[in-house]
């Protein structure tokens, strides 16, 4: 019934600060099947339909091979929850299967990089000044001293 | 919008002053000139229990409806703990105005003025008929169907607030809608809907009743369409007993009730689709629970030779509850 293609890539805010230097491997990236999913769908006993205006929006999922569980409740909309819980347990799965070969292993890696490549670029700057600062001082002194 | 809340709110006056014992207000807002604010958490004090006294479920999920709608926020966007939030004077008074609303079960989605469907989402009003999440995998399933058809004339019977309809357009390109609805303020509504969303170039309504022998319009008589959906009122009359406040005091019975069988205004569907459906063209209903047999029965006892049961679909809580069908 829902269309597992368009969960291909997960959803993160992640992805798009790093979408310019992203050069992510989804060749591991796990995909979902239907059959393996246990979802609960809450409508109660009773006709449901026209009859009833309940508004269950939660939904959980299992996944029935490894037993992860997720809960989803971010959006008012039950058929929003239900692709939102899907692509956060691809993303579940895919740290479960793939470790330190994931998806979010991988961001988390790309932005330590970025992070210690900022802080060298830092140092580097910061001594650059210090050299520019210590040689402008002993300029000044020698011009004093010579007047 | 706020008019409408008059009644409930005299409703929930007078069934639970008994028990809003003391002041209302159980909050103070220190009046110290100049906008003073409240924490929400301060101001949901008590009333998840009055929601639940009043026989609401799912109170959470309520309240934080109201408390976005109130905030003017996403629901996605504000914490479960509603951390760091904070009311003014005028939307602790909204609050309160609307929790007491709820607590009178009026619908959620009348309160907030707005529900989602799908990709989209449509404005509410009193009375018309709030959308269904069954009708939201109906519609999925027709788009399925249709998504590299070339073009499309749809009619929709019936449309409500426009869900149906204004979704397919969403997301359809393709297609051109034409709608029929009974009731004024929900061809009102599917108007403004239409023109909220930036469709009604491919929208049209009118307001009209089927009943035998004028099932369309006058400036309809002669129109042929390759699509007609409906989710015709279904609920069966002996079912009414076990319907909530909310749907059997805030919504339409017009848009509920179905006859002794709930397929009397099907029946009406049928016909109306034996002369303005295209050979070829298909009807695409949401019934009931037990109804896609009767149907099939239907077609092959009365409707030989002009139309024929395609198939029945499932709604994602496992109900047999789409139909099929196809003009000979």
């Amino acid at each position: 019934m829902l269309m597992l293609r368009t969960l291909a890539r997960p959803l993160s805010s992640n992805l798009c600060r790093l979408a310019s230097t992203a050069h992510l491997d989804y060749s591991r990236y796990p995909t979902l099947q239907e059959s393996d999913i246990e979802e609960n769908l809450m409508r109660g006993s009773g006709p449901g339909g026209q009859a009833v205006n309940k508004t269950n929006n939660c939904v959980f999922l299992r996944h029935l091979p490894t037993g992860i569980t997720v809960k989803c409740h971010l959006h008012r909309l039950a058929s929003k929850n239900r692709i939102e819980a899907r692509k956060i347990l691809l993303d579940k799965l895919d740290v479960h299967l793939n470790g330190d070969h994931s998806i979010a292993a991988q961001m988390k890696q790309l932005d330590q990089k970025k992070s210690t490549e900022r802080k060298r670029r830092q140092g580097k700057l910061q001594e650059m000044k210090k050299n520019w600062q210590s040689r402008e001082r002993t300029e000044d002194e020698d011009a004093t001293i010579k007047n | 919008m706020f008019k409408y809340l008059k009644r409930p709110l005299l409703m929930a006056a007078r069934s639970t002053v008994r028990s809003l014992s003391g002041s209302a207000a159980t909050t103070s807002i220190t009046s110290s000139g100049g906008g003073s604010l409240i924490e929400v958490n301060k101001a949901l004090n008590g009333w998840e229990h009055k929601l639940k006294d009043a026989g609401v479920r799912d109170t959470e999920f309520n309240l934080k409806c109201i408390v976005s709608h109130v905030l003017q926020r996403k629901f996605n966007t504000v914490p479960d703990d509603f951390a760091q939030l904070k009311f003014n004077a005028e939307q602790l008074a909204d609050f309160e105005r609307f929790c007491e609303a709820r607590c009178a079960r009026m619908p959620l989605q009348h309160i907030i003025g707005e529900w989602d469907f799908m990709d989209i989402t449509l404005k509410t009003a009193p009375t018309v008929f709030i959308p269904r999440p069954e009708t939201e995998e109906f519609v999925r399933l027709v788009i399925e169907n249709y998504k590299n058809v070339k073009h499309v004339d749809m009619l929709e019977v019936g449309c409500g607030s426009g869900a149906m309809s204004l979704s397919m357009l969403h997301a359809l390109p393709q297609v051109d809608a034409t709608a029929i609805e009974r009731s004024k303020a929900a061809t009102a509504l599917a108007w403004e809907n239409a023109k909220l969303l930036g469709l009604h170039q491919r929208f049209k309504v009118h307001n009209h009743t089927m009943e035998e022998d004028k099932y369309m319009p006058e400036e309809l008589k002669d129109k042929q369409y390759d699509l007609i959906i409906s989710n015709p009122p279904y609920v069966k009359t002996d079912e009414f007993q076990y319907l909530h406040p909310e749907v059997v005091v805030y919504e339409n019975l017009n848009a509920l009730d179905g006859g002794s069988d709930g397929l009397r205004v099907a029946r009406l569907v049928f016909e109306l689709a034996c002369r303005h459906l295209r050979p070829g063209g298909k009807l695409w209903l949401e019934l009931g629970n037990e109804h896609p047999p009767l149907v099939k029965t239907i077609m092959h006892l009365q409707y030989q030779g002009r139309l024929t049961f395609v198939d029945s679909y499932f709604d994602q809580y496992k109900r047999e509850r789409f139909v099929q069908l196809e003009k000979v």
